[in-house]
């Protein structure tokens, strides 16, 4: 069987550099950060006051049912908000929730998402714990007894790690493929990756793919602080992010949503869709016994050199990167080695950028904004944006990192790559088409 | 499928394990990991004579410190599996490239474990300095054992594998999926062996507790070993277990070049989603039916070959009709005459590794020619009017098997597996 085409025909973010494409497309253009200070999440226990935050979030314009948000956690209504921007984006027509718009036949629509994993609320559970100390500590006899009758009956499932995936399937009536993938900062590009590989492969004619998360709050900060990776400085916000640069002083938490409607490609052209670009190829590949972070220039290469290969493409028919960039020194000397190895020749004209200078690290939300990101990049018009704060690039290795303004240029192929803390890292090629969205 | 490997509450083993479902053995019982006493539900399937120090010990000491209870199922389980492959030392083996050896694992990760723990140092758990300060002396890099991906990367050291790695979690779907992920990513030249599988335990106070919320769990305290009765008319829910279900997947190519024994084929896989509520079966079963259809579509079989279904089968009022719908709209007036059963009824339900332990039953049912009962059937439901293979297993000769998991969330697994022929 010959294999499908695969076109990107919606995109839904909500994210530290806005809600909308243009304005990520623009702020990257300008080279403005959304990176900023934290005040209004009352985190006073994190040791920094520095964040990309998405700001001027208001669920209830995605989610109108108050039973529903009250299910939801920040970072599921973050990923929710995503995917519905990017349904309506993707304009398939309006359905009641539970069943597909018309023409679409559910058990061919897909459904991945890269997702945080079990997270719970914890306050809810804090409290019913704290009514059940006896004179020797916690009691579970009084937990059990009494403790867990206080608990919101509906607990569990708010800390479902596949309750975004519920709500696309919800949105769209889908039925079809589909899978909840938790591997860190790689998952949510993994999730686009085998969404494309469904359609390319004839499993469905639709998919909605992407990924969300929400490192701002005190139980994530928590968990992260010990890995020694996180930002903890409180320098200028803006310039706390610095992917390649000398001064990389761990990613900046952040948070956000970014998910990506795609479509057979010759069903897309009937149907007139507006293509944001074609998918052509997708890889995977562990690190290895890992340092810490678990990156190693063979896992940033094996995935690179897995999604060329799948693409039937070389390494000149790159036009740009958009690197991983953690702004964590071992990471980024990592995939700039690999960079290096994987570009050959070219590496010195493959314009290399870091979408986590402007925004930190949104992990299984990354890797699909960043994918959107590069979307600006292939149109008519398009720039490659400068990496922040790259002063002194290091490692150095002769490759072209985008520094000082954005590049301006005709790129018709860029590379996207995610790498997690579960030792995974995955690399997506996009391309352009003939009509082209403008930026 | 040339390696399997399993810890349930039947056994340490893959042999251990199957000869407690020939046995027609249940291995639930009264909780004992902790004090449940006042807990509405306090039984639930343990694995006996455990400790994840066992594992511990044996691991390199930068995939020990991934090694909670959870993760220790699952190293162990990867352990027999690979040696059961022939495999033992994974890429260190001869003629295996570790870039041609991937993991897909359907398991989750539990950050709430951290909670009781703080309780139990007489921390109140909302003195929020106090609480930091407690979790600055934890290990830099514990937090694995509390991340869903903690298990792959253990693994992926453990075994040098460098190819696709994935963790799933789709709750009671995740390692049906996983297998699903592996088999895809084989048969598309992206590796030579994959290991699939889950690991799973939920005998955790808050969980338990999060569980009995949400009225899933069966409360039939007195008679732990009747508690999980898949399709029979007095089952009030489910029964938690715990465990680690691996299988090496390999290339059948590779592995007839290297003269590897072959367990049986993995022939398809499909999957699909409810869109209906969260923890609900649909009552049409139309989510169950697409992925019995996919996968059997994927296999290039028909309804007419498949001679017995593992069930998902999770002794729920609602899973139990709304299967034996699905399976009824899947085989037509064929039905009533293929013996579906749920083991369930005996592991009790391994959630993340559920999809996991009954692909390895499946395989042994093949191999073996036998199909394991549905135990604890006594009281026919009339909305289950199927044939439950009940209370005695049965020796029949078995050329395909159809394994379903459908999970809270509404993703849907079914595999389907064939007498392996050259």
């Amino acid at each position: 069987m010959t294999p499908h085409r695969v076109a990107i025909t919606g995109v839904g973010l909500v994210s530290p550099l806005g809600h909308t494409p243009s304005a990520l497309w623009q702020a990257l253009a300008e080279g403005r950060s959304g990176v900023g200070t934290l005040e209004h999440l009352g985190l006073e226990a994190y040791r920094t006051r520095i964040g990309g935050a998405v700001r001027d979030f208001q669920p209830r314009q995605f989610i109108s049912d108050p039973k529903t948000l009250k299910l939801m956690t920040r970072p599921v209504r973050l990923g929710v908000a995503a995917l519905e921007l990017a349904v309506r984006d993707a304009q398939l027509g309006e359905s009641a929730p539970g069943t597909p718009p018309a023409g679409l036949d559910p058990a061919r629509i897909a459904s991945f998402v890269g997702s945080p994993g079990h997270a719970g609320d914890r306050d809810e559970l804090l409290r019913a714990l704290d009514l059940s100390y006896g004179t020797e500590g916690l009691d579970l006899g009084i937990f059990g007894a009494d403790g867990i009758a206080t608990i919101n009956p509906l607990w569990l499932l708010k800390s479902l790690a596949n309750l975004v995936l519920y709500f696309v399937s919800m949105r769209l009536g889908a039925q079809g493929p589909n899978a909840n993938i938790c591997m860190s900062g790689t998952g949510g590009l993994m999730a686009v990756g085998e969404a494309f590989h469904c359609i390319r492969h004839g499993r469905a004619d639709v998919a909605v793919a992407g990924g969300y998360e929400s490192l701002l709050d005190e139980e994530r900060l928590e968990s992260f602080e010990p890995s020694g990776l996180l930002y903890l400085g409180n320098g200028t916000a803006a310039g706390a992010s610095r992917p390649f640069d000398r001064g990389h002083a761990g990613f900046v938490a952040a948070e956000g949503g970014a998910f990506v409607v795609l479509e057979e490609m010759e069903r897309a052209r009937a149907r007139g869709a507006r293509v944001y670009g074609e998918l052509r190829g997708y890889g995977s590949a562990a690190t290895g016994l890992g340092g810490r972070p678990n990156d190693s220039a063979e896992g940033f290469a094996g995935a690179m050199q897995a999604a060329l290969a799948d693409a039937r493409l070389e390494a000149w028919d790159l036009d740009a990167v958009y690197a991983q960039g953690l702004a964590v020194a071992e990471s980024d000397r990592a995939e700039a080695q690999a960079l290096k190895q994987v570009l050959t020749s070219r590496s010195a004209y493959t314009p290399v950028t870091a979408v986590k200078s402007y925004t930190g690290n949104l992990l299984a939300g990354s890797g699909p904004l960043e994918l959107i990101a590069a979307l600006g990049a292939l149109a008519p018009g398009g720039a490659v944006p400068a990496i922040l704060n790259c002063e002194h690039p290091d490692p150095d290795l002769g490759l072209d990192y985008v520094r000082g303004s954005a590049r301006a240029g005709a790129f018709r192929r860029a590379m996207v790559n995610a790498s997690g803390l579960g030792g995974t890292t995955a690399s997506l090629i996009v391309e352009q088409v003939a009509e082209q969205v403008r930026a | 499928m040339t390696g399997l490997g399993a810890i349930t509450p039947l056994g340490h083993t893959v042999a251990a394990t199957w000869e407690g479902l020939k046995a027609g053995r249940c291995g639930v019982s009264t909780l004992s990991l902790f004090d449940a006493s006042t807990f509405e539900t306090r039984i639930g399937g343990e694995v006996k004579n455990f400790s994840p120090e066992q594992a511990r010990r044996q691991a390199p000491a930068e995939v020990a410190e991934a090694l909670d209870r959870k993760n220790a199922f699952g190293w162990v389980a990867a352990q027999e599996a690979f040696a059961d492959a022939g495999l033992g030392n994974g890429a260190g083996a001869a003629g295996i490239e570790s870039s041609r050896l991937g993991i897909a694992l359907g398991t989750e990760g539990r950050r709430d474990s951290l909670l009781p723990e703080l309780a139990q140092r007489k921390l109140r758990a909302t003195d929020l300095v106090e609480r930091r300060s407690v979790l600055a002396q934890v290990p830099a890099w514990e937090y694995l054992r509390y991340s869903p991906y903690g298990l792959a990367y253990a693994l992926a050291a453990q075994f040098g594998a460098r190819g696709p790695i994935t963790t799933i979690s789709t709750a009671c779907t995740s390692s049906s999926q996983a297998i699903g992920y592996a088999l895809d990513k084989i048969r598309h030249g992206e590796a030579d062996i994959m290991l699939a599988g889950g690991a799973e335990c939920l005998m955790e106070p808050t969980m338990v507790a999060g569980f009995i919320l949400l009225g899933a769990l069966s409360k039939n305290n007195d008679n732990p070993a009747g508690a999980s009765r898949p399709f029979d008319r007095e089952r009030d829910g489910f029964v938690l277990a715990e465990g680690g279900a691996m299988l090496v997947l390999e290339d059948a190519w590779h592995a007839y070049r290297r003269g590897a024994r072959i367990h049986a084929e993995l022939a398809g896989f499909g999957t699909s989603i409810n869109a209906y509520r969260i923890t609900d079966s649909p009552p049409d079963g139309q989510g169950p039916l697409i992925a019995m259809k996919a996968a059997l579509e994927d296999a290039g079989l028909t309804p007419f070959e498949v001679d017995y279904i593992n069930a998902h089968g999770t002794s729920t009022i609602q899973n139990d009709a709304s299967e034996t719908m699905a399976i009824k709209r899947c085989f037509g007036e064929r039905a009533a005459r293929i013996p579906v059963s749920s083991t369930k009824s005996m592991t009790g339900h391994m959630v993340n590794a559920a999809g996991a332990i009954e692909a390895i039953i499946s395989t042994l049912a093949i191999q073996h020619s036998y199909i394991p009962p549905t135990i604890n059937y006594e009281h026919p439901d009339p909305a289950c009017d199927l044939d439950y293979v009940p209370n005695h297993g049965r020796t029949q000769s078995l050329r395909t098997v159809v394994s379903n998991s459908f999970g809270f969330g509404g993703s849907n697994g079914s595999l389907v597996f064939r007498a392996y022929e050259p």
